[in-house]
Parts: C-alpha cells; sequence; structure tokens
C-alpha cells in the first residue's frame, strides 16, 4: 500500500470546487501515478487508460495545448457531462442552492478549453484517513488495481501538480 | 428540448437528463448517486433512446457512441438549467464573486485612469494582457455580502518579457461589478525597488509597494498604509471618515444600525511613484487627479457559507 494516491482532475472542477463548493473535492484515484510503468514490476498495478492518471493527464494536455475546443477528448466529454450531472444531484440532495447550481452549469457551458486542463492531485492517504478513503467494488473499475473515491477532499490533503 | 421532456416542468426535466447522462458516466457505486432514485426510469430510456435517434446512432454501443450521446445530454441539460435570457444575470452574479474565467470579464477603463495613463506609465494594450494573462490574479471579496452594486476590487499582477531595460512588472488594480472590470490604476513595480521573492499574493505585492511608494491614511483617526476588509459596526447617523494621504476625506454616512466595511482603502505618493520611474528612465506626467482607492460597503448582509462535498 502507498503513501500517496493519484488522481487527474481538470483546472475547472478545481476552481468550482474551490470557489463553489465549500473547498470540497470529490476525486476518483488511484494507488499508482502510471499503471502502464508499475504494472511492469507488479501486475496488481495494472490500471484501465480511463482511470490512469498518467494517461488521462497526457490526453487532456494534449487538448488543453491544442487550444482548440473542437478537438475531441473523451475525458472532457465526461466531466462536461458529469459536473453538472452531480450539481443536479446535490441540489436535489439540498446541498446547493438553485443559484449555485446555475452557476457551476454555466461556468462548465462557457469555460474556454485552457480552464479544462490536468492537475495531477498527489493525496496524503494518511492525512485522509481509511474511513473518507471508499474503495471502487472491483467490476466498477477499469483495471485490477485498486481504485478509490473521496468525496470531501481538501487542499491541505493534497498537493496540486501542473507541469 | 426532446420532445419527450417538453411537457416536463423544468426542474422534472433536469433530473431526468442527469439521470440520463449518469447512465452513461462511471459510476463507482458510492453516494450521492443515490440523489435521483424517484425519477421514471421508463422516461429515462425513453430521454436515451430519443437521444440516440437524433443522433442517428442507431444501438451503436461503441465508446465513440456514449461520448456523443454524453455530450448531447450534457448540452440538453445545461440548455434546460439555464434559459439564454438568464446567462447574463448569472454571469454578473459569478462575476461580482471573483469566479468568472477573466476572459469572460468585460474590461472597461475609468475617467480616473484615463486621466493618469501618463502618470502610471502602462499603456492600455499592456494592461489588457496583463489581466487576460495575469501571472496572479486576486479577485477581493467582502466580509459584507449583498447583491447591490457596490464594486469588489481585483488585483492583476503580471511580468511583461523585457528585451532592454531594467525589469519590472505590472500591478493593476480594478473595481468589480458583475462580469465588468473598471480599471483603474496600473503600476509599474521595479524588481529592483520591490522584493517580489515569497511575495505570494497580488495583495501582499500591493502591501509591499504601499511600503516604499504609499502614504498613511486615517480611519475614524486611525493610521494605517492599507485598509483591507475593515469592517465597522455603526448607528444609523454616524459618520465615517477616511483622510487620505493627499488630505482628501471621504465621509461615509450611515443610514441604518449594522455594519459597514472598508473594502480596500490606500492612497499613493504620485512624487515617490515619479521617483521611481525616473531612477529608471521612465519620464512620469503627474495628473491632478488623486491616486487614492476607496472600496465602501454598507449594507447588512450575511457571511459566505460553504458546503461540505465537492464534485
Amino acid at each position: 500500500m502507498g503513501l500517496f494516491l493519484y488522481s487527474t482532475q481538470p483546472y475547472i472542477k478545481y476552481h468550482i470546487n474551490e470557489a463553489l463548493l465549500g473547498k470540497r473535492h470529490y476525486v476518483w484515484c488511484s494507488e499508482v501515478f502510471d499503471g502502464r510503468l508499475e504494472a511492469r514490476i507488479n501486475i496488481a498495478s495494472t490500471l484501465g487508460k480511463s482511470s490512469n492518471p498518467a494517461e488521462i493527464y497526457d490526453d487532456v494536455r494534449q487538448y488543453a495545448k491544442a487550444g482548440r475546443a473542437d478537438r475531441h477528448c473523451d475525458h472532457i466529454i465526461r466531466w462536461r457531462a458529469s459536473i453538472p450531472t452531480v450539481a443536479v444531484e446535490l441540489n436535489k440532495l439540498g446541498r446547493i442552492d438553485d443559484a449555485a447550481l446555475k452557476e457551476i452549469t454555466y461556468l462548465v457551458k462557457t469555460a474556454e478549453v485552457d480552464f479544462w486542463r490536468p492537475l495531477l492531485y498527489v493525496i496524503d492517504r494518511q492525512r485522509v484517513g481509511d474511513g473518507r478513503i471508499q474503495l471502487v467494488e472491483p467490476e466498477r473499475r477499469a483495471g485490477v488495481a485498486n481504485e478509490y473515491v473521496i468525496n470531501d477532499l481538501t487542499l491541505t490533503e493534497a498537493d496540486i501538480l501542473e507541469f | 428540448m426532446l420532445p419527450v421532456l417538453a411537457d416536463f416542468p423544468k426542474d422534472r426535466a433536469t433530473e431526468v437528463l442527469a439521470t440520463a447522462a449518469r447512465t452513461l458516466l462511471p459510476n463507482p457505486g458510492i453516494a450521492p448517486m443515490a440523489a435521483l432514485t424517484d425519477v421514471d426510469y421508463e422516461i429515462v430510456e425513453r430521454v436515451l433512446a430519443e437521444a440516440r435517434a437524433r443522433l442517428k446512432l442507431g444501438k451503436d454501443g461503441s465508446a465513440k457512441s456514449i461520448s456523443r450521446l454524453a455530450e448531447f445530454l450534457a448540452y440538453e441539460l445545461s440548455n434546460t438549467l439555464i434559459p439564454n435570457d438568464e446567462s447574463e444575470e448569472i454571469r454578473a452574479r459569478i462575476g461580482s464573486k471573483g469566479f468568472l474565467p477573466t476572459s469572460l470579464y468585460r474590461m472597461e477603463f475609468t475617467p480616473k485612469f484615463d486621466a493618469g495613463v501618463d502618470f502610471y506609465q502602462v499603456s492600455r494594450n499592456h494592461i489588457r494582457n496583463a489581466v487576460l494573462h495575469a501571472d496572479m490574479t486576486e479577485h477581493l471579496m467582502s466580509e459584507i455580502v449583498a447583491g447591490d452594486d457596490t464594486p469588489f476590487g481585483s488585483l492583476f499582477f503580471f511580468t511583461p518579457p523585457i528585451k532592454k531595460g531594467p525589469a519590472y512588472s505590472i500591478l493593476i488594480k480594478a473595481d468589480r461589478i458583475g462580469a465588468r472590470l473598471l480599471i483603474d490604476e496600473a503600476y509599474r513595480v521595479y524588481h529592483d525597488e520591490i522584493r517580489l521573492v515569497d511575495a505570494g499574493s497580488p495583495l501582499e505585492i500591493l502591501r509591499r509597494f504601499l511600503d516604499k511608494f504609499g502614504l498613511d491614511i486615517e480611519l475614524n483617526g486611525e493610521r494605517s498604509r492599507l485598509i483591507i476588509r475593515k469592517v465597522i459596526y455603526a448607528t444609523a447617523g454616524q459618520v465615517i471618515t477616511l483622510v487620505h494621504g493627499d488630505g482628501s476625506r471621504i465621509a461615509h454616512k450611515c443610514e441604518n444600525d449594522g455594519p459597514v466595511e472598508v473594502v480596500l482603502a490606500y492612497s499613493v505618493s504620485d512624487g515617490l511613484y515619479a521617483e521611481q520611474l525616473m531612477r529608471h528612465g521612465v519620464e512620469a506626467k503627474i495628473p491632478q487627479a488623486s491616486r487614492s482607492s476607496t472600496l465602501f460597503r454598507a449594507v447588512p448582509g450575511s457571511l459566505i457559507r460553504g458546503h461540505r462535498s465537492g464534485l
């Protein structure tokens, strides 16, 4: 078990969480940064492409560097759909009001390419504590390596890198 | 709007669209996805079928088709949540909070800036570029929150590439009203005059700039170089007086009992700033108008409160 967890997130998600959601971050993360390399040493580190922080980072960086909104990137499409979807769910749960729901949706709708650039979260596992790190069920993972979800990560528990 | 949702109330339509989008997204099987359990899945299936038909996807279950479907549903969801006639209002609200991407603000120059452009020695084009590509941006917030038109302050800091001559950065101060940025001051900060190492924010740079080129100001008899988010609990009829370094006075008469906030106040010494420019071979024309800045907020309000989980 490593000391850190890794997750790639778009800048806009970081921005929305910091600005409108009380500085709490929902992250889907893994124990390895690059499953392609680490699986050569340990087969249990195999991650699917869609869950591998290094590959997600590369793909999204290529999109952001191109600076063209019409360029295709599956991760961006997924985030464009998932951010307002989760916002609707949080609104239904009473965690955000109607104004915040619209503001989040507006930001996603109007964000320029640069707002989708990738950030790497390096999460201090010990600081978060086991109680807040939820294991994703094996059948819902993209590979054999463990994947986790943290609902309420704060920036005191992670370093955010951009490279 | 998809025909199947045409007769649905807006909030129900958004829930159906979000549920349909959710079926296409990776799902760790962990809350808060349980939020929309009361949505009729038959309608969700019809939405997905209509979306597939519109995109001519047939029963194609490839990753590419799923992506196109997710993109379509995200588009429908955002259009349902934000009708066109509400866009400007939402943009202004986000702008006031300082959360809008800089490129979505409308940049304008105030008469105060126009009167001092030969004094600042920073052109409008340089400022536009500096704001859009700022190395550091700080949208100042206020302790008092209310939906009025009183501006907030914003600071931008940018180091332009300089081929010849001494290195300097540009510190810009703007008033923020909704989605408008009203640029009213811009200063050259020469690197051999102000220590920038370990200055982590534009506000800290402004503080260091004022230590060298500022004048003391006085609020109700208390002297300081920079006032930031100072809340005073005042009674109706009380007059709060701020005296700037150049002797100009601003008196704020409180209409009601309650908090009054001096969001940002400082004075820059024309002479000291002009001398800095001259030491670097730049001549500045000192205008008549004062270089003092004051932003008051005087409305009863509440503090911003946080939420407990992220996206």
